[in-house]
Order: structure tokens, then sequence, then C-alpha cells
């Protein structure tokens, strides 16, 4: 991994409306610890980190937007390549900030993965 | 002419509070006076039973006719005009009417069934149709007034032993079909349902709009008059008023398709969200949030509430709402300066939703 690896993000369709995408979706929820789960996109593709991800059944992905290593070091947001679960796995770690930072930080990686555009987008959006 | 004092019924809640008389509740007065001269005609007949035909010229001396409306909450004054000097011999019918009228109401209220035959029941069809869930009308002939609302006049309708009733309304959807040769379109509701609705020229160019538009979710609301069966099930539009294409980010529409996840809807977690506090968010959405205000984005969150999202000149704004609290916690954050407005808002207030608009107001340079 370097500054400008890739970290894959699936996208829930339910967090699309009008192609515009929630900020939600870079943000963790309390129940993950504060951990953002994200596929290292030196090691797969856009494509193939999303067909890994929907061939979990419980698991519903539009396609898969990034963030860089360097954007979440910028905003002190450490990462980790853990291959917890896959060998691919990387966690972005928000547990050092409070919950109004995380969700600054969350709109500030969602700006940077809004401004790059989809990396690979299945079928239509959810509106 | 001159005239006497024949009815002064008392409208009240909704739009009446105002103490002005909406133009659209002249269609159901207009339904009135033709109830009206109908069940005199047959009190006339009920008590001229040897007569086969109404005479001719019944109605020719007598009109009705609305000459002032007051206040409290709004009351027309509903005369009845006559040429001589007296009323004339039929006007005893009229008057009898009138209490047949207000008596099939007072049944309807005590749900009993009305004594007036079914046939002039068929009248509260229309006669009534205009009003609102929190809209009556009041009617005083003895001590104790009737009111007739939805409910009485559901009542009255069912009692007519019609197939189903008419109500007007106002129902968003999106439009698949149109049929130019029979003059029709079809409004698809959100859960499928097809109504057949006539097509007037003067729709004909947002209806097209829609029909083409129709995979890209473009919805339309649609202002009218439908048809109900007995089950209270829309069956079709009788007539179409206003077409109005919908902001692709309609409120009710995005939270009527975001009431349709089901629990584990992200990954397995994600809670599915409550129906009635998603139509209490709509129905404060539309009642409290700024119309000059562009809408918001709106998506579930995992814990079962509703984020809301505007992002405007590196601003990104976010609303997240608690619906069992009625809460929100709203933050405007600054991509390039990092200033930030944090509000901890309780949405069950008027107050606080003055304050999310203030919020945004400053954001997007509504003017105050």
């Amino acid at each position: 991994m370097n500054s400008t690896t890739q970290l894959l993000r699936q996208i829930n369709p339910a967090f699309v409306q009008e192609d515009r995408v929630t900020s939600q979706a870079f943000r963790p929820t309390p129940k993950d610890e504060n951990h953002l789960s994200v596929y290292d996109g030196d090691q797969i593709s856009a494509q193939a980190a999303w067909e890994h991800f929907v061939s979990n059944p419980v698991c519903n992905s539009v396609g898969v937007m990034a963030v860089t290593f360097d954007e979440c070091q910028k905003h002190s947001l450490p990462v980790y390549a853990d291959g917890i679960g896959y060998k691919e796995h990387c966690t972005i770690d928000f547990s050092e900030f409070k919950e109004k930072d995380i969700k600054k930080k969350a709109k500030v990686l969602s700006a940077y993965a809004s401004a790059r555009g989809w990396l690979f987008q299945h079928v239509s959006c959810y509106k | 002419m001159k005239q006497m004092k024949y009815l002064t019924p008392r409208l009240v809640g909704g739009r009446f509070n105002n103490h002005s008389l909406p133009l659209e509740i002249l269609k159901d007065l207009a339904v009135l006076e033709e109830m009206i001269v109908e069940v005199a005609k047959w009190k006339y007949r009920q008590a001229n039973p040897e007569r086969e035909r109404i005479p001719r010229g019944f109605t020719k001396d007598l009109d009705l006719r609305l000459t002032n409306v007051e206040d409290g909450s709004v009351i027309p004054v509903i005369m009845l005009a006559f040429s001589g000097l007296q009323p004339p011999a039929n006007a005893i019918y009229f008057e009898q009417a009138r209490t047949e009228i207000i008596n099939a109401i007072s049944c309807a209220e005590r749900n009993l069934t009305p004594e007036i035959p079914s046939e002039y029941l068929n009248y509260f069809d229309r006669f009534g149709r205009g009003l609102r869930d929190d809209e009556y009308i009041e009617f005083t002939e003895s001590d104790k007034p009737v009111r007739l609302n939805v409910e009485t006049r559901k009542n009255l309708v069912r009692a007519s032993k019609a197939d189903g009733w008419t109500e007007e309304v106002s129902l968003k959807g999106r439009i698949p079909k149109i049929d130019q040769s029979r003059f029709k379109f079809e409004l698809e509701l959100s859960d499928g349902t097809k109504l057949e609705a006539p097509l007037n020229k003067q729709h004909l160019k947002n209806v097209l709009e829609a029909v083409s538009s129709y995979e890209n979710n473009m919805y339309v609301m649609i202002q009218g008059v439908a048809k109900k069966d007995r089950f209270d099930n829309f069956k079709s539009f009788e007539s179409v008023e206003h077409i109005t294409p919908l902001d692709p980010l309609d409120v009710e529409i995005r939270l009527e398709k975001l009431a349709e996840l089901s629990d584990g809807w992200l990954d397995g977690k994600g809670v599915a969200l409550n129906r009635d506090a998603l139509k209490k968010l709509t129905h404060n959405f539309d009642r409290y949030f700024d119309s000059d205000l562009p809408l918001p984005y709106l998506y579930p969150t995992a814990e079962g509430g509703i984020q809301a999202e505007w992002s405007h000149n590196n601003w990104e704004i976010s609303l997240e709402i608690d619906l069992q609290q009625q809460t929100g916690e709203y933050q405007a954050f600054h991509l390039e300066s990092n200033k930030s407005n944090d509000l901890d808002l309780h949405l069950a207030t008027v107050d606080d939703w003055i304050e999310l608009n203030k919020a945004l107001q400053i954001v997007f340079g509504v003017q105050l």
C-alpha cells in the first residue's frame, strides 16, 4: 500500500439518491467499533471487489467508490491492511475521534470519493 | 325578489379557520341545492300521493341564493328567494327537505340508517366531497347541531347502497401509459395500483413528459376526483383538475420508498424504518420546512432513522433524525475552512423547525 492506493468502498443501494451518495457510506457505525471496512485497490479491482462483496447473500452494493490512502492520512485517519476475513481487507480507523468529528471526517471522505466518481457501478442506482 | 333565511351551515376547521370561503366549496353548495330540490319534490309526492307528476313550475318562483358569508368560522347564509309578497305554498316542501337532509346527517353520525330514500343519499357522493379530514359542516335545526365530515359522508354514501363513491384527492405516482385514441392515461401509485384517468388537452404536455420519463422515476401529483369501491380502494379517476410534475427529491415519495426497507437492509444490519414515524416526518416537512430552501437528499440510517443532506458551495450539511424521539442532530461543515455549526433539534416543536430553516437559510443565502 502506498499514498496513491485506492481504498475501495461498497455503496449500499439505499445510500444513493439521484446518483448522490450519502456521507454515511464513509462513516463507520458505533457497532463497527468505528472501523470502516474497505478493499485494498492495489490488490483487487473495483469490479472484482464488488463481485466478492455481493457473493455474500446478506450484502448488497450498487457499486464501488474510493478514497486514497493519502486522503485518509491527510485527515489523521490511520489505515491498516489487516486482511480480516479476506486478504484484501483494510480498515480506516476513526476510533480516535468523537462522534461529531467522525461525521465531519465522513463528509470529507465522501466529497473526495464523489469527486472521483464511481469506479464500478452495477446497473442503475436505487432512486 | 323577497327572501327568507333558509339555511346557515357553519363550516369549521382547516381552510375555514381564516374566515374565508374556498371557492371549491361552492361546488358542494351547488350540489346541496340540487339535493334540496329533489328531496322537496319527494316530500311533495308523499303529501300528494294522488298526483302523478310534480306540478310544472314547482321551483319556478323559488330560488336558493348565497347572500352573505358570516364569521364563525365561515357561515354561508343561504336564503330562499321568492317572487311574490309571501312564500309560495311549495316553500313548505323546501322546509321539509332541509329537515330530512339534516336528519339523514344526524342518523349517519349515530351509525343509524337514514330514513330518506337511498337515491337522495347519492347526493352525498358530491356534497361534502370537498371536505378535508380536519373540516366539517355543522347544521343546526333543533338544539343539537349535526356535523357532516369525512366519516359521516362515507356513512351516508354507504347507506345509499352505491357500488362506490368519489373523493377529491391529491395522489402522487408515475405515468406508465397514455392512450391518446381514448383520451386516457394511467397513474401508477407507489403500491403498484394503476388508476385510469381522463386525459384533458391542457394536461397533454405534462402527461407526455411523465410517460417518457417513467423509467427515470419522474413523479407527478394529480389533483382531481377519484372513484373508490365499497372497500375504500381507489379504482380510477373521474376527473383531473391539475397535474404537477414533482421535484425529483420529493420528500413524501422518497420516504415512502425508504419505508419499504426491511430489517437487515444494511448488509444484514440496518433497522427497518417505522412507517407511522415516517408519515409524521413527511407531514412535518410539508408543514414546517421552508419552501424557498432546496429539498434535502434523504437516506436511511443503520439505526432506523433518516439522514437529510444538502451540499452547497463546499458546505456539507447533514441532519440525522431519530424517528422515535423526533430529534435531529444538525451539522453544517465547510470542507475548506473547517468551519462548522452543530445544533441539537427537537423536531416535534415548531420552534426547532424554524431554527433549522434559519440555519439553512444562512448557508443557502435565502433572504430572511
